[in-house]
């Protein structure tokens, strides 16, 4: 072995397991071309290791005056850089590496969709509300279950499940509610905020049972629920009375009350709004991590809920006059390195 | 009657000698040297009155091991742990060959927060380079052929993206 050799192959693969288990699933993907002996230890890899967070962001232009894009602009934090993915049409919501489209289920990672069929006709709007991804421990397959719903005299909701390949009816909430904002799965059920009225609903994902949980944080605006760690948060503005955003608040809900667990400190908020009046921001959520966007400031924002930590991200190269909007998070995950 | 122990004897008594694969000899503290399973096991079932050979570990890496061991046994403050593991991790990936041996010692000896260390610390050299970086950094011979390479870059194209 010459000074500058380093005989990868020659160590256990123990020890390749312990130091590529410490890299994104992005990286290893990368590194699978350095030779072949990578390539193999990159393979072999136990789908189950604890891999580092590696949520990426996309991002849409909402000036596209067709429905179909063709792209979206991606952040990824792990690397702090912007990218550029396939994506067919405008997502509905995402869960692990795939993305909810119309008809199908998208993966930008790979390129490749995967067709699910129509759900069952309904007299008023259906929206999706879902996508729930589960590994299935003995067969290594997926489970993925879609569940969407409509909203005019009361909430009726139908879930698809991939191990019937089929749509069923299950579970209705009596009472009118405007819409629902964002779900996120937590101990086998949904969590979901409804707006007008202003609540925490709760849908078994089993019995299909839903219930009012408690009242959303009174006079907040852009309320974004994250699962997160067990622990369920609301990520909000605090608006006045004309719908200026003050600040921005996360609570934790213990299952009682919300308590308040962070609030942006003030010289980040004065840069996120623009130093300008703002009513609206985006938020985004994946892996703990909350990105938020304003067009009033043009910028991104990371929270990381791991050590409550704010940071900017590196400049987006998208134009502010395009209105970016954020909407999902995926994450590669083992299977890609197979 | 009863032998009187003195602190010194007591102290004295504590102590291990480690002899590495060339015969440089080290004499350490047992709760030092029990950072290392596979040393506390010997000890456990051998006692500490012999020198325990370390044969598949030579001199300046076990020197340098035990130096970790000695630190990690004091119960310092994190920051001041963490600070110290940056500055002993910068000295050793200076050198790719003793940083190879480091990794292959502590994981022989069982050192399981060593291990890590390095682990994170080579994850660390790896995540931020192209893999024609690595390549030269680290001496590797790309062995892939064409249609593999092209396979690979081209199935998820988007993490080759430049940096």
């Amino acid at each position: 072995m010459d000074a500058t050799s380093f005989p990868w192959e020659l160590l256990p693969s123990s020890i390749h397991e312990e130091i590529l288990s410490k890299l994104p699933i992005s990286v290893l993907l990368r590194l699978r071309s350095i030779s072949r002996s990578f390539l193999s230890s990159i393979r072999s890899l136990p789908p189950s290791l604890p891999f580092p967070r590696d949520p990426f962001f996309l991002l849409f232009s909402s000036s596209s005056s067709s429905y179909s894009i063709s792209s979206a602009i991606v952040f990824q934090p792990s690397r702090n850089r912007w990218l550029s993915m396939p994506l067919p049409s405008f997502p509905a919501t995402a869960s692990g590496p795939l993305i909810l489209l119309s008809d199908s289920l998208f993966n930008p990672f790979s390129g490749t969709p995967t067709p699910i069929p129509p759900h069952l006709p309904m007299t008023t709007l259906i929206y999706p509300l879902s996508l729930i991804i589960e590994d299935d421990g003995t067969t290594h397959r997926s489970r993925v279950r879609i569940v969407v719903v409509s909203t005019s005299d009361r909430i009726r909701s139908q879930i698809y499940d991939s191990a019937s390949g089929s749509w069923t009816l299950r579970g209705e909430l009596p009472g009118r509610v405007h819409m629902l904002g964002n779900a996120v799965v937590l101990n086998g059920s949904l969590y979901v905020l409804s707006f007008g009225p202003d609540h925490l609903l709760k849908f078994d994902l089993l019995s299909g049972d839903w219930e009012i949980v408690t009242e959303v944080v009174p006079s907040v605006a852009c309320a974004h629920l994250v699962a997160f760690g067990g622990r369920l948060f609301l990520v909000a503005g605090v608006a006045d009375l004309l719908g200026v955003m003050l600040s921005v608040k996360v609570w934790e809900f213990d299952w009682e009350n919300w308590k308040l667990v962070c609030s942006m400190p003030d010289e980040i908020f004065s840069e996120f709004s623009g130093m300008t009046i703002m009513k609206h921001f985006h938020v985004c959520d994946g892996k703990g991590m909350v990105c938020f966007y304003s067009y009033s400031g043009n910028v991104f924002l990371i929270l990381d809920l791991m050590d409550w930590r704010w940071w900017w991200p590196r400049k987006c190269p998208l134009q502010c006059h395009l209105n970016p909007f954020l909407g999902v998070a995926v994450e590669p995950n083992a299977e890609f390195l197979r | 009657m009863a032998t009187i122990i003195t602190k010194e004897q007591q102290e004295k008594e504590k102590m291990v000698t480690l002899v590495s694969s060339d015969s440089e000899k080290f004499v350490v503290e047992q709760k030092v040297a029990e950072k290392s399973h596979v040393i506390k096991m010997v000890m456990n079932c051998c006692g500490i009155e012999s020198p325990i050979p370390v044969r598949r570990v030579k001199g300046d890496i076990l020197k340098s091991i035990l130096e970790y061991c000695e630190k990690h046994s004091k119960g310092e403050a994190q920051e001041v742990m963490e600070k110290w593991d940056k500055e002993y991790m910068d000295k050793a990936e200076k050198d790719l060959v003793f940083f190879h041996d480091l990794m292959l010692a502590s994981h022989f000896l069982h050192i399981q927060e060593l291990v890590d260390l390095i682990a994170v610390t080579f994850a660390g050299m790896l995540k931020m380079k192209s893999p024609e970086e690595i390549r030269q950094k680290f001496n590797i011979n790309n062995d892939l052929t064409k249609e593999q390479e092209e396979h690979i870059m081209t199935t998820f194209g988007w993490a080759f993206q430049p940096i």
